[in-house]
């Protein structure tokens, strides 16, 4: 088994891939990032700010083009990709997702997660048989990892900025050490790879989905998996 | 030939099992255990002929180290004092044959600690074989192990190539590219004939010379700190002042050279490994020589175990044909050591070069924490 990511960022790749290894105990070497590892050279990058090569604008670029998972599933081997985009972006010109109503909205997370999948599909025009999972983090992938440090027994997908809010959170609940270990770290992937290394025991990852929608959603969509 | 090898307790290989093909390409980030099956292979072939001591292991191309450090050594697992290699090899009509080593050592601190094989099975000559105080003539078993007992990891070096350094002994051709020359010389007319088909992939090489009295030498052609005899003709150059010894000449002529006399010889090994066969060589080099040299085992009943960290070697590969194989090599998780074949979709709509994919993350075989 395989499986590859395309995901808007590298803080992205890093807790999607341990989401998988504590939901179907896949070893981190059946993971490999599509997307954005290894897309620009060192001159391409020269020129772009992280935005232009960390975005969902690129998700959907590589789903429109599909050559990546054409290519990716051109190996004979149980394969699988998981897409991963959030929301926070979701009514932008191109995205275009339409946002049901949020507070109070018990639904809101699968409706959401719902019209951005059909997005999905109509960007790669429903031309996969193979598997394809859709990592939809309402609304950034930060509200997921949010889940490990709140103290509040609540959807975490409440919080409008979930990336300031997980700094607020970790600043408070983080030693100086960890501080200075993790938050200070210049690598993305790494950075995320640590923050959110508790999804790895799947003891951990039962009881966090249930603090946020839209992540419990995705890891039930993984139950699909067949484990070897 | 070799069809599958299974590898325990050896470094980082926990447990592997390869099912090999004549041209095997290994692919893999550094340190994934990719020249330890080679290795595996090498610990095996000293076995069988008899020489598990220092030695018989480094000539072979083993990185040699204590035998608590060769057995494999990991956290949460309990370390065993055993290396167990599987080697099961089909002769003609399907025959098979299996050739087991069970390697330990008296004393596993001890580096220069001389390895024994429980098994009971070796080359007692060129024409008979022990097995299990049994003595076997059958022709094909006894061609399987002495192929097995020649087999190498050659890991060239420039200073070997030009004739500099002479660390390796084996005959005809060392592991690290030594006595090229010698082997040329020895050369029949078919294999020169054959050999020089090969000159178009060095764009500036009009033909190749071994100057057997090395009068050369003598006309400033080298200072002599080589003694290689190996020469080459560069067809811009003006007659009479177009020869380059193999001491100054460029790097990837000797390397290219190396290769097609490898494959070409009768007399060189027909069961071998070549670890990083990239080394010096253009890309588009890399990928012509890896779909020549494919030819040339054929032709010449030749296995091989090549590792690679060049993209494009993988562009001279035919995964459509059985004969040649692509493993990606990595460690899990717990750091063992594993493999797994890539096989193409028959009718996939793939449009990518296999170094593409390589280097676009489609077949694993890259670091990915950073």
């Amino acid at each position: 088994m395989y499986i590859g990511i395309i995901a808007e960022g590298k803080s992205d790749l890093a807790v999607i891939r341990n989401i998988l290894r504590g939901k179907i105990r896949i070893d981190s070497s059946n993971i490999t990032f599509l997307q954005p590892e290894l897309y620009f050279d060192e001159t391409d990058l020269h020129n772009m700010s992280q935005e232009q090569f960390s975005n969902w604008e690129l998700v959907k670029q590589a789903c429109i083009e599909k050559h990546k998972l054409v290519d990716f599933f051109s190996v004979e081997e149980d394969r699988y990709i998981i897409l991963q985009i959030d929301t926070a972006e979701a009514e932008k010109i191109n995205y275009e997702v339409e946002r049901p109503k949020k507070p109070g909205n018990p639904d809101y997370s699968k409706i959401l997660r719902n019209n951005v999948i059909d997005k999905i599909n109509e960007w790669i025009e429903n031309q996969f048989s193979e598997p394809i999972f859709y990592a939809i983090t309402i609304e950034e992938t930060e509200a997921w990892v949010l889940t490990i440090y709140t103290a509040q027994e609540r959807d975490t997908c409440r919080h409008n900025d979930p990336k300031d809010e997980l700094n607020r959170v970790l600043n408070r609940k983080l030693s100086k050490r960890d501080k200075n270990k993790i938050l200070k770290c210049d690598n993305e992937l790494d950075k995320f790879d640590k923050l959110s290394e508790k999804f790895r025991k799947t003891k951990y990852l039962v009881k966090y989905v249930n603090l946020n929608e839209s992540f419990k959603l995705f890891c039930e969509s993984l139950e699909k998996i067949k484990v070897e | 030939m070799l069809k599958r090898l299974t590898v325990e307790n050896y470094k980082s290989i926990h447990n592997a099992t390869l099912e090999l093909s004549r041209i095997n390409i290994f692919i893999g980030e550094n340190g994934c255990g990719k020249t330890n099956i080679l290795e595996a292979l090498a610990m095996a072939s000293a076995s069988k002929a008899l020489e598990l001591n220092v030695e018989g292991l480094s000539n072979r191309g083993i990185r040699v180290a204590k035998p608590n450090l060769t057995f494999s050594s990991f956290t949460r697992t309990k370390p065993k004092n055993k290396i167990i290699i599987n080697l099961e090899v089909q002769g003609d009509q399907d025959a098979k044959l299996e050739i087991p080593s069970i390697l330990y050592c008296d004393n596993n601190d001890d580096i220069y600690s001389k390895w024994k094989d429980e098994s009971r099975l070796y080359l007692i000559d060129e024409t008979e074989l022990h097995d299990n105080n049994d003595k076997r003539t059958e022709t094909w078993l006894v061609h399987e192990v002495n192929k097995l007992t020649k087999y190498l990891i050659f890991s060239l070096s420039t200073k070997a190539l030009r004739g500099i350094s002479s660390e390796s002994k084996r005959m005809p051709l060392g592991i690290n590219g030594e006595s090229l020359d010698i082997l040329l010389s020895q050369f029949t007319e078919t294999e020169w004939k054959q050999l020089q088909k090969y000159n178009y992939l060095i764009s500036w090489l009009e033909e190749a010379y071994v100057d057997e009295k090395d009068s050369l030498k003598f006309k400033g052609h080298k200072l002599g700190r080589s003694h290689s005899i190996l020469y080459f003709k560069d067809k811009f150059m003006q007659n009479m002042n177009n020869w380059f010894s193999a001491e100054n000449t460029n790097d990837g002529v000797l390397h290219v050279w190396f290769y097609l006399a490898l494959f070409i010889s009768q007399k060189t090994p027909t069961f071998f490994a070549i670890d990083n066969i990239e080394t010096c060589l253009n890309p588009r080099i890399c990928r012509t020589l890896l779909k020549e040299l494919t030819q040339l085992a054929k032709a010449n009943h030749k296995q091989v175990l090549i590792t690679t960290h060049n993209p494009s070697v993988l562009d001279g590969l035919n995964l459509h044909d059985d004969e040649q194989k692509l493993f990606v090599v990595s460690r899990n998780d717990e750091g063992k050591t594993q493999t797994k074949p890539i096989r193409l979709k028959p009718k996939s709509d793939e449009r990518l070069k296999l170094s593409e994919m390589w280097m676009r993350g489609y077949l694993g075989g890259l670091p990915t924490n950073f």
